[in-house]
Formats: C-alpha cells, structure tokens, sequence
C-alpha cells in the first residue's frame, strides 16, 4: 500500500513537473500582461489567470494552454507533495521547508481571496451618508413588494441566474408572476424610438435597448435586459426593460399585488453606517498634484457614531471590512467646487495572511542561504 | 482578435454564485470544478422569498420616459450610488420623402434623404470641443479630397445655427472619400454645421451626388432649423460611480460657456453694447462678441482661477503679440485703472502689429485689455482688431467692462 | 593584502577623491569682451526696437563674466518649484537640461556659461540670452512643420529663440504654439513622436519665453512669512507687486525681497547696484526660508551637485573599466590591478556618497523615481562585485563591478537627459509613504541589481566560451558559475521577498494584494525565472553550462520587468517614455539573446563532441 502511494505520489512531487508548471505560469504571466494593450484588464485575469484552460491567438495561430488557476492547482499539489511530504528531513533542507511552507500558505491565501473576498465601493459628496457598497462589476435584479403598513419584501436575484441565461425563468412562491429573461445585454443604453425607423430588438412603451461593445474598463459597462413577467394566474405576458441606468425601477400591479422591479449594481448591506464629513485634497504647493487626499467619515455603528479619517495607504478596518481611499472626483473640479470621495470596501477573510507568508518565506529562504553560505566558507576554511 | 466566446471559459462567469459554490469547494479538490457548472437557458431558477424590510418605503411608479429621463425633467438625487448618464434625444421636422434611421453610437439623429441611397445625413454629438472646429473642418474638407483651410479662410466662413448654438456652416464639393476614405464618388458635396456649447460640440451634416444635395439643400436647412434638444440644460451626476480615476490634475479654472444666454455666464453677468455680436464661444472663452462690424475685431472676456499668470506677465504677453517690447514694473506702475466689479482693473491700450497665437497677422491694430483681479480669480476682457474699427468702439468697451457685475448667487 | 598595501589603497582613493572635489569653478575668461561691450552698448542705443514711448532700453550688457559673488548669490537663492524648495542652481539646471539637453550653453561670443550663468543672462539680459542656442531640436521634420527653411542644417542642432521666432509669414513660434495646442489635445500615447517633440518645444518656449526671459518676477522666490507650516505656498514678485499695487500693506521682509527683484532688473547693467541687491535678495529669503525650516536642504542640494559625485562617479567608472579591461590582457599586472581597485573602489564610494546626500536631501528613502532606482541598482551592483572580489581576487568581480558601473551611470545621465525634469520631484500622493519606498522597492531594486550581475556573470562565461579562453582550465569556469549561482541565489531572496511586500502594500492602499498588473507581472516573472534555475540545477536540466545561459538570459526577464512594462502603457504603473528606451531595451535584448544562442550552439557543439569521444 504504501509502496503504491508512494508509485503515484511520486511524479506529483518531482521537480520536472514543477519545472515544466513554472515555465507555464512564466508564459501566461507573459501573455497576461501583454494582452493587456488592447484587453482590459478584467478581462485578461478572466481569460488567463482565472480560468482552466484557454485558448491564446498567436496571431492567426490558435495555442491551448491551462489557465493559470489550472497551473497553480497542480502547482500547490506538486509543491505539497514534493517539497514538503517527500522532502528529505535533514538540516541542509530546513530552509526549504520553512519557504515551502510558506508559498503553500500564499498560495491558500491566493484561493481564499478568490472565492471568499467580495470587493465594492461607496462613493460619497459631502454631507452623504450609507449603508451599503456597490459592486463595480456585478448587477442583481431587485425586486420590491409594496406591504403598506407593514413595509416592504425585498427580494435580490444575482447576475449568474439572469446575465448569461437568455431564456431562462426567475420564480418563486412569493411572486404573483414569473420572470422571464428574454434578452440580457452585458451593456447597453436604453433609447426611446423613434416613428420613423426600426430596430431588430423589442420596443417596449416607446423605448428600447441599444446594445453598445463591452467597454475596456469593465466597471463602465452597464448591464440591461428585456424580461417578461407571466402572470401566474392568467398567463398574460407583460414585458419590461430593465437597466442600470434607470432613475426608478419598473412598477406593476399583478393581481392585487404592487411590485416593483430594477436592475442595479450588486449591493452589499455594511454592518455600519459611514458618512463623509469631509474631503481634503492636499496639493503640492504651486502644483495641481495631490501631495495626499483623505476622507474624514462618521461611522456609526448600532447608534454609536465615532469619527474616523481614510487616507491613501491607511485603510479604515472595522467588522471585518476594510475600507480605502481609492479616489475623488469629478475629474474637472475646481477649487471650491463640491467633491465626492471614492472609497473601495473589501472583505477578504485571507487579507493579512500574504503578510504571515512573506515573513514565513524570507525567514525560510535567508535560513536556508545562510546555511549554504556558512558550510561553503567551513569548507573553503577545511580546504585551506 | 477579442475573446472567443465559444472558447471562452472561465470559472467564474458560468459557474454558481459564492455560496452555490461553497458545497462543490469543499466536496471536490480545487483541481477540477464540474463542468455542469454553466447554466443552460430555458432553466428554471428559484430566487427566494427574500425578506420582509419594516421600514423599507416603495418607490413611486413611474413612466417609461420618466425611468430613462426621455424628455422629462429630472427627479430624485442625481448623486454618486447608481448615477446614470445618457444621451440627449431630439425632436425635428421630418421633410418630404425622408426617413429616420436607426440610430448609431455616433449617429444620434440618422436620416435617410430622398430618393437616394448614397446620401448620408445625420447629427452628431460629441462630448467636450471634439476637436475644435479646424480640426473637424479640415477633416471634412479631406474626406473630399480638399486642401485644408487655413485661419483667415475659418475665420471667413459663413454662420448658422444648430440646436440653438451658433454654428459654422460648412459646404464644399469635391471627391468624397467616405469616412473611411476608401470611396472614390467624383461631384459629391457636403454640407454641413458644426457648433461648439464647450461642453458639447454638435456636428449636423449631409453628403451624397452634388445633384442629389442640391436638390436637397432647402429640406436640408429646414430640418436642421427645426431640430430640437428634448432636454436642454440639466446636468449629470459623477460620470459612472466610482471610476478607477487616479490622482487626478484638476483642469485650469476655464468656465464652460452655456451658449443659451449671453449675457450671463459663471456668476457673472453684463450688458452688450449696441451693435455688438455674440459670436460661436470657444474654449477658454466666457463670451464672444463681434464688434464694429468684420469678423477681425472681437470683444471677449475670459477667467481664468488664482491670480491667471500675474498681470504683469499678462500685460506683457499681449505686448508681444502686439510687437511691443515688456514693460517694466515703472511702465506697470503707471497703468490706468477703471472701476470695475466692485473694485478697480487694469487697463492697458497697446498699438501695433498683432501676431497673436494661431491667427494671421494684423497690421495695424489696437487692443485694449482689462484685467480684474478677485479673491479666487481674475476676470480678462479683451478687445483686438483693426486699430481704426476700434477706436470707434472704445467707450462701448469702458461700457461694456462696467457693466460687468456680480450675478445673483455669484 | 597587507596592512601596508591597504594604508597606500586608502590613501590614494583619498587622494583622488580630494583632487575631485574641488567645486566647479566658473571657467575663467581668456579675455574680457571690453571693446566689444562698449560697441554693443552703442548698438543699442540707436536700435530700433520699435518707435513707442512706452518703450526702456535694453540694459546695457555684463561686462565680462558673472562675478563669483553674483554665481554665489543666485545660485543659493531658494526656489519653490514643482512642489517643493530647492536651490536656484537646481532650477538652472534643470530647465536648462530640459530646454537643451546639456547643462551647458555655447554663446556666438564664445562664451560658455553654466546654466546659472545663463538664468541670470536670460532674467536680466534677455535680449541676448535670446540669441543664446539653447533650445534642443533633433529632427528636422519640426522645423518644417513650424514653417522654417532646413536647407543645410544639421539634424540635430540646438537653437535660439530668435532663430525660431515670429517672422512676417506667420512661421515659426507662432506656428509652433498653433500646432502645440492641436496636439496637446491628442491624448500622448497617441501622438506621434513629430508632435510629441513639438508639443515639448511649445513648452518649453512658452516657458522661457513667459516665465523666464526679462525678469526674475516669475519665479516663486519669497518665503511665506510666517512659520506656520499650513501655509506652504511660496509667491512670486509678480504676485507681491500685484497685491502692492492694490494698496496693499507687505510685511517688512516681503516688501525687501520685492524692492530687490525689482530692483534686480532695474540695475542689470550696472554692476555694484545689481550686486547688492542680488546680496539683499539672498539674505531676505535665506532668512525668511531658515526660520521656516527650509532652507537646510537647500544648502546641502547645492552642496551635492556642486561637488557633482554622479559626474565623478562617471569619470572614475570609466577610467576604471578601461584599467579592468587591461587588465583581462595582463592578468598579473599587480599595477594595473590595484589602480584598477582604487578606482573602482572610489567610483563606488562616490555613488554611494550621492545616494546618502540624496536621501538625506529629501527625506526619503533611496529610491523613490526610476533615475534613483538606476544609481541605486549600479551602486548595489557595483559593490557586490567588489566584495567578490575581494572573497576571491579572480579579477573577475572586479571587472564586474566596472562593468555595471559603467553601463549604470550613463543609463543614469542619458535617462535624466531624456526625462526633462527634476531627478527629486514630488511623488504622488500613493508613493508618498517612505516605509514601504524603503522596504519593497528596496528589496526589488536588490533583486534587480543582483540578478542583473548575476546575468553579466552568467554572460562572462558564455563569452568565455564561445570565444575559447581558457579551454584548458575548467577551475576558472567553475568557479564562475559558483558566483554566479551564489549571486543569483542573493537575488531570489530579495526578489520574493520584494515581490510579496509589493503585494501587502498594494493590499493596504488599493485593497487587492495580487491583480496582475504589468509591474506585478513583470515582479513575478523574474521570481519565477530564478526559481526556475535553482529547480532547474536541483533537477539535473541545468549544468554548469546551462545555469550560466540561464542566468544571462533572465538578465533581459529583469530589463523587461524594470523597464519594459513601463513601455506598454498599461495598468497603474505606466509613465509614458520615450522611444529611446525602446530603442536601448530592444539593443540589450537582442545583444543578450544572442548571446544565449551562441552559448547554446557551443553547448551543443560540446556536447556532440563530447558523445563523439
């Protein structure tokens, strides 16, 4: 049994394969970063560094190749494997096991990130208060009831189940209707219509969607979609169009009930409420270049409200989130004009552990060296 | 090449949401995720019952005109979380045996002319100066396989309107190249009008067979007279929330003319003196008038933020593109000053040969140059032309600098 | 060495450095222009400038050069320019740098002035300075497109601002600003290199011409009065006699710094009065910039480019290299040998010396801008090669350290030539922290420099081998491919650690620790490259042979990393530069590669021969 293991563990951990896995994520990493001259660059992590297996165009030439999370998969095994399991325990290894130990953490901090963080911002004039962040890239459909006295249902319906699925229903037991997805636009612009022309897509009460190319900066697309609601009782079609450049959402009455349904950017509740007061842009004297900018917020939490400032590189870290002073605007402001604040919001459960990993890592690798270095001067020292 | 979509496969497009992803995480190793993880359409998918919110408020139903902001006045807070921008829409006169087109990202207004399908005709709104009106003159004037013109030849085309705006009027013969410049039609012509809000530039214009837009021309001006903007003046919220801007340099200080009313403009306002032409803006410009007849002698006033350079230096400046020699702080000294704006401004007269950036030379002229200098930034207003035109035109300009005052809110 | 041949090495680097620190002296004149002056002054008494009343003379102009007490007080003006203070001499410098691409001016008189010389000429001589060639053109195309005649010009020459100026045609200047603004509205990366060289000469033009030329009134000259640090922003004459003129009453130190700038150029050609109110000038805003605490830098700014280490360094560097290269004909040349030390040894210890002034200067850590890293990584570099040879007197680190000296400091000048500004500007507003300048890009400027040598060694042998030296002494080649397996493993420390200290900085100011940014990927590329041959060798895939291409090869990973990302234009570190560096990359590229190549066709040629036997 243990021989057999052993027979299939071994190639797993043998250095020709980390080998030939560093020379992949080598050449992805290359073509990454090239690719970015004309792709954005959410695109290119999508393409090459988030996924399995892709296919890059050399020109004319179609090359397959794994996706780097493909790669440092097998790399994480292979280095688990080899580097650390079958390792040979003796003092000259210590080092490298130290290191290896370390990559491996990086590298489950790299996962984590990946799968666990959720990032957004908030961006804010003077004087605004909010509780919630916004994604850059996601969008949800809301939909609201109207309860009279007793409130509102809310109900959110992420992007993965509307998006990419043309022609699939949205249901559930609440809803005097179902929603149907007739047509998904990743960006688009609501138009009203003209008399005089056609369009090959829906009009729906004088307007409808001009679909516009995926923008470069892919925060700047802005998702819309037709959907039909069928009337669960009657089955009568109603359709809408539904965008995130709307003022107000789509109201309807169904069947005695009053809902009213949007399209937004995601939203993520912050477990406070945060204001900004103020926002300072500190130039350099006799220049228009920012010497420092920062927001000085009041986060009130469960009614107890204290004062904070957010500069760039001193993020704000409260109930697990971390928020940033990422940037300003409007781009064209003058001196005295009114200022908003764009402060990036993250959770990343992993978000000090690169830290924890690159101690682990130098501490390793200045081991290991030193170690290299004192036997190789005893032996210069014997030789003499 | 752009990405395949065929091809293209990723994780975490196709796949579940964070917590449908969960269960599959911890169940398989993180080297292969299943493959059924893309949704195919016509799929059923349960969204919840979501939850009650006791203090949450239903918003109020709206149009469809309303939620997209078609041709209505603006509700609610245009504020930073889910600022919106979107484009102007237009109300026109359709001439006889023309039709409307669809519409294109730059092509706001598209028409199809009568009886021909070589002839384009459409409106075009770009964001900012575009270019500037050389610039896209110039351009058209080499899609038809024309020479450029040069200033005096800009300065010396005939005006219009367009959308309210003044606008040059454009109209040439020749080769036309198509946008793309690989067409070859002999005897086309183009006309067309360009204007510049400062904050937009609009562009209206027509090219096919010579015969075919001469024919047209009449039904051409008529549509371009009746072309309205369902919503003019009002404004947007921060351009797509939270963009990725860096450090950003704040641009110069430079007011964006309205167009609409020329007497008031960056909380300032004034009285135009008879005879005076207010005439196509410009950037750094507040307002233009065209003085004492020819397109030669303007008035303007510009502002420019902090103390715009120092008035020496400015004096100065106009000094060399009159040809005089600098002055020196004795000369400064011995300035004339007129109350202006609550306070008193410089004034300089300077004679000579004006040789001013990007325009042609002037022999014989005047300028007259008032600088006010306010807490947070200076008001100029200058008068250049021909020196016997203007002499002429003096006290409308002393006039015209005192009426400038404070508007309300200023 | 012994203690005694040590005492002669210490002595003598002493010894040289002394002979160059003598501050630079402003070159003595053959022969005061006299006679010539005084023709001049006639001219200008009858020249018809233009027949107005309001109309001054010209001043008469210097008689002879500009005092050394004149120089003294002018160039240690303090200046507040481009964010922060600094000395005028810096200013000079500099603009004249930009304008020119030297720091020098050649007059038709003959004249050589120092760029202070040349400030003070075109504040209060302007009609000459006018005629001084000064503004740099490298391309005929920009003349043509100003409207100018290029019949039997050079193609690239320097010119004065009355050779470009306004004639009747509307060319020239005119010409250039019409076009400057057409095409400061293209979005640089898009210009062509055509518009982008006329859109920098507009610049500079428009600011000699508007800032510079007539008067020192432009310049932010005057220390706030107060030592309120809040109040940080310096003002010009020209804003002092604006708010004198509104009636408004100036502090005492003010109104003195202001009557002296006038006074300045109302004294111009008379030599005693400008001097005494160039020396009340400098005592009022030194005095005024002490008691704000600014003007400490200041002095110590002037000292360092007065003593000029960089340009000694280059001297030394150069004189070195040419003894080390001797030296590989002779190898046992003890002479050659130890001059080849001291001078190594020196040039170093006067790079060095710059980089602790520097730091000192402004407060920061080493490297904060791309021309720091550059000194930094040539200094590093430089070093390590001297302690290895120190470990192991091969001769080998010895020519090492010049090398990468050499090649380090005129990659420095010529990219202080192309960058046109301030080597010690204002950072942004991300960078403006020095614990992480001092930790990560410290770290990374480490792992440039090492893997860097560690390619030049790795290409030592290659040209070793491929050239056939030393066939019969495998001993040598070994213990070459030990230094450069040992620096390279020096290198892979510094480059993981830098790396993943990139990363948590990135996390704490833009909270994302990794997103694949060109300058991250190119960090990660040269990390990955180096693991690559420590497994690689581990493996058995890299023999001695092999680990030396290897590593020569990742010497252009790095040049990419460090430079070649910044081209792309992408992603939160790009800068936008110039096709010079294009041009230098693509040289050491193709240079490096292959060599590679060659190394590997010898390799493979070994290896046949070998399976032949």
């Amino acid at each position: 049994m243990n021989t057999l293991l052993n027979k299939l563990l071994k190639p797993f951990g043998s250095i020709g394969l980390s080998c030939i896995l560093l020379l992949f994520l080598s050449l992805l990493t290359w073509l990454g970063t090239l690719e970015q001259v004309h792709m954005g660059l959410f695109d290119v992590q999508k393409k090459y560094f988030e996924s399995l297996f892709l296919v890059h165009w050399a020109g004319p030439i179609p090359v397959p190749l794994p996706g780097a999370y493909l790669v440092m998969c097998l790399l994480f095994a292979n280095l688990f494997v080899g580097g650390v399991v079958r390792l040979r325990r003796k003092q000259a290894n210590m080092g490298i096991l130290v290191t290896h130990f370390g990559i491996l953490f990086l590298l489950i901090a790299g996962f984590i990130t990946l799968f666990f963080s959720q990032n957004g911002h908030v961006t804010l004039y003077e004087g605004e208060e909010s509780d919630f962040y916004q994604s850059y890239y996601r969008s949800e459909i809301i939909l609201h009831q109207d309860l009279g006295d007793e409130g509102v249902r809310q109900i959110t319906v992420p992007e993965e189940q509307f998006l990419a699925s043309e022609g699939a229903t949205l249901r559930s037991d609440v809803l005097p209707f179902d929603i149907v997805v007739d047509e998904a636009m990743r960006n688009a612009r609501p138009r009203q219509k003209g008399p005089m022309f056609t369009v090959d897509v829906p009009v729906v009460d004088g307007a409808f969607l001009q679909q516009l190319p995926p923008d470069e900066s892919a925060e700047r697309n802005r998702a819309a979609l037709y959907v039909s609601l069928v009337n669960k009782v009657d089955g009568t079609r109603q359709q809408g169009i539904l965008s995130t450049r709307s003022r107000a959402p789509w109201v309807v009455d169904v069947n005695g009930e009053r809902w009213a349904i949007d399209l937004r950017k995601e939203r993520y509740r912050l477990p406070f409420s945060i204001k900004l007061e103020d926002f300072t842009k500190d130039d350099h004297p006799g220049m228009g270049m920012a010497r420092s900018f920062f927001s000085d917020v009041t986060v009130t939490e469960e009614g107890a409200p204290r004062q904070q400032t957010i500069s760039m590189n001193e993020p704000l870290r409260d109930e697990g989130l971390v928020i940033y002073q990422t940037s300003w605007g409007p781009a064209n402001a003058r001196p005295g004009d009114r200022l908003f604040s764009t402060m990036e919001v993250v959770r990343n459960p992993a978000d000090q552990y690169p830290l924890y990993a690159c101690i682990i890592i130098a501490a390793g690798l200045v081991l290991h060296f030193s170690n290299r270095l004192t036997r190789y001067v005893r032996a210069e020292g014997k030789a003499a | 090449m752009k990405q395949n979509p065929v091809l293209r496969s990723t994780l975490t497009e196709d796949c579940g949401s964070l917590s449908q992803r969960l269960p599959s995480i911890l169940l398989l190793l993180p080297l292969l995720l299943p493959a059924a993880c893309s949704e195919p359409s016509g799929q059923a998918h349960e969204i919840g019952e979501g939850e009650v919110l006791a203090d949450g408020r239903f918003p109020a139903k709206r149009t469809m005109a309303q939620r997209f902001g078609f041709a209505s006045p603006q509700t609610g807070n245009m504020a930073a979380a889910g600022a919106q921008d979107h484009g102007p829409d237009f109300t026109f006169e359709l001439p006889d045996g023309w039709t409307e087109l669809p519409p294109s990202q730059f092509r706001q207004v598209n028409f199809g002319v009568a009886g021909s399908d070589d002839t384009q005709c459409y409106l075009t709104v770009l964001d900012g100066d575009g270019g500037g009106l050389a610039a896209n003159v110039n351009r058209w004037r080499g899609q038809m396989q024309l020479e450029p013109l040069d200033d005096e030849a800009l300065a010396a085309l005939p005006m219009g309107e367009l959308l309210g705006s003044p606008a040059t009027v454009f109209d040439a013969t020749g080769t036309f190249a198509g946008m793309g410049g690989e067409g070859n039609a002999k005897g086309s012509r183009m006309i067309g009008l360009l204007a510049f809000t400062g904050a937009k530039s609009l562009f209206f214009k027509i090219v096919g067979p010579g015969s075919v837009v001469a024919a047209q021309k009449a039904s051409f001006e008529g549509l371009a007279a009746s072309l309205t903007d369902a919503h003019a003046g009002h404004n947007h919220g921060p351009a797509g929330a939270g963009t990725m801007a860096q450090a950003n340099t704040p641009a110069p200080a430079a007011p964006m003319p309205s167009g609409a009313d020329a007497t008031t403009g960056d909380g300032l306002s004034w009285d135009a003196p008879q005879g005076w032409q207010v005439t196509a803006p410009r950037p750094m410009r507040l307002v233009n008038y065209a003085v004492g007849g020819g397109d030669d002698n303007q008035c303007y006033i510009s502002i420019l933020g902090g103390d715009g350079g120092g008035s020496l230096a400015n004096i100065n400046r106009w000094r060399q593109q009159m040809g005089q020699s600098t002055f020196g702080v004795d000369e400064f000294a011995a300035l004339d000053r007129i109350p202006m704006l609550d306070g008193s401004a410089l004034m300089v007269e300077i004679e000579g040969s004006f040789t001013g950036m990007g325009t042609d030379a002037l022999s014989e002229a005047l300028m007259l140059g008032v600088i006010r200098e306010l807490p947070e930034r200076t008001v100029f207003v200058k008068m250049i032309g021909d020196r016997d035109a203007l002499a002429l035109e003096r006290d409308s300009f002393l006039e015209f600098c005192q009426s400038i005052r404070f508007a309300d809110g200023g | 060495m012994t203690l005694l041949r040590w005492t002669t090495l210490a002595v003598m680097t002493t010894a040289l450095l002394a002979t160059l620190t003598t501050p630079a002296q402003a070159t003595p004149w053959q022969q005061a222009p006299g006679a010539d002056a005084e023709v001049e002054q006639a001219d200008d008494a009858h020249d018809g400038h233009s027949d107005h009343s309001q109309h001054m003379d010209p001043p008469p102009f210097r008689v002879g050069p500009w005092s050394e007490a004149d120089i003294a007080n002018a160039e240690s003006l303090p200046i507040q320019d481009g964010g922060r203070v600094k000395p005028l001499h810096t200013f000079a410098s500099f603009t004249l740098l930009r304008y020119s691409g030297k720091r020098s001016v050649e007059t038709a008189a003959g004249e050589k002035l120092s760029p202070v010389e040349w400030l003070l000429d075109t504040m209060f001589f302007a009609d000459r300075s006018r005629d001084y060639p000064v503004f740099l053109v490298s391309n005929l195309k920009v003349l043509e497109a100003m409207g100018l005649d290029t019949e039997g010009l050079k193609p690239r020459d320097r010119y004065s601002f009355n050779t470009l100026a306004i004639d009747d045609q509307g060319t020239g200047i005119n010409k250039l600003f019409e076009l400057a603004r057409e095409f400061g509205m293209i979005d640089p990366k898009q210009r062509t290199l055509v518009q982008d060289q006329l859109y920098s000469l507009a610049g500079s033009i428009d600011d000699y011409n508007y800032r510079l030329a007539g008067s020192a009134l432009m310049l932010a000259l005057v220390p706030p009065d107060t030592t309120d640090p809040a109040v940080d922003e310096w003002t010009t004459g020209n804003a002092l006699f604006g708010l004198g003129m509104e009636g408004k009453e100036l502090p005492a130190e003010h109104d003195q710094a202001l009557r002296s700038i006038i006074g300045l150029s109302r004294s111009a050609g008379v030599a005693d009065e400008f001097s005494a109110h160039l020396s009340t000038l400098n005592h009022t805003t030194v005095a005024l910039a002490k008691a704000r605490g600014e003007y400490e830098s200041t002095e110590l700014e002037l000292g360092y480019y007065k003593a000029g280490w960089i340009a000694k360094s280059k001297i030394l560097f150069l004189l070195g290299f040419l003894v080390t290269a001797i030296l590989w004909l002779r190898p046992r040349n003890m002479i050659a040998y130890r001059l080849g030390w001291v001078l190594v040894a020196a040039a170093t210890a006067a790079l060095i010396t710059a980089i602790v002034y520097r730091c000192v200067i402004r407060g920061r850590p080493p490297i904060s801008t791309l021309y720091e890293s550059v000194i930094f990584v040539t200094a590093f570099g430089a070093t390590v090669g001297l302690v290895m040879e120190w470990i192991n007197r091969q001769r080998i680190g010895l020519s090492a350290a010049a090398i990468v000296g050499v090649i380090g400091v005129y990659i420095a000048s010529g990219y202080e030539i192309l960058d046109k500004q301030d080597t010690m500007p204002s950072l942004v507003a991300v960078l403006d922290t020095n614990f992480w300048l001092a930790t990560h890009v410290t770290c990374i400027a480490i792992g440039y420099s090492a893997g860097l040598l560690s390619a030049l060694l790795g290409s030592i042998y290659l040209l070793g081998k491929i050239t056939g030296r030393k066939k019969d002494d495998p001993t040598f080649y070994r213990n070459l491919t030990r230094m450069t397996y040992g620096v390279l493993a020096f290198s892979v420390i510094f480059s993981i650690v830098g790396t993943i200290l990139g990363g948590i900085w990135a996390n704490e100011s833009w909270g994302r620790f990794w997103g694949w940014d060109p300058k991250e990927n190119g960090a990660l590329l040269i990390v990955l490259s180096q693991v690559l041959i420590l497994h690689g060798r581990m493996g058995g895939y890299l023999r001695e042979f092999g680990i030396n291409i290897a590593a020569a090869f990742s010497g252009t990973v790095i040049a990419f990393s460090w430079w070649g990302v910044n081209l792309l234009g992408v992603g939160l570190h790009s800068y936008g530069f110039t096709s010079g560096i294009s041009q230098a990359l693509w040289s050491y590229y193709g240079f490096q590669w292959l060599l590679c190549a060659a190394g590997l066709y010898v390799l493979m040629r070994e290896k046949r021969l070998k399976a032949a036997s």
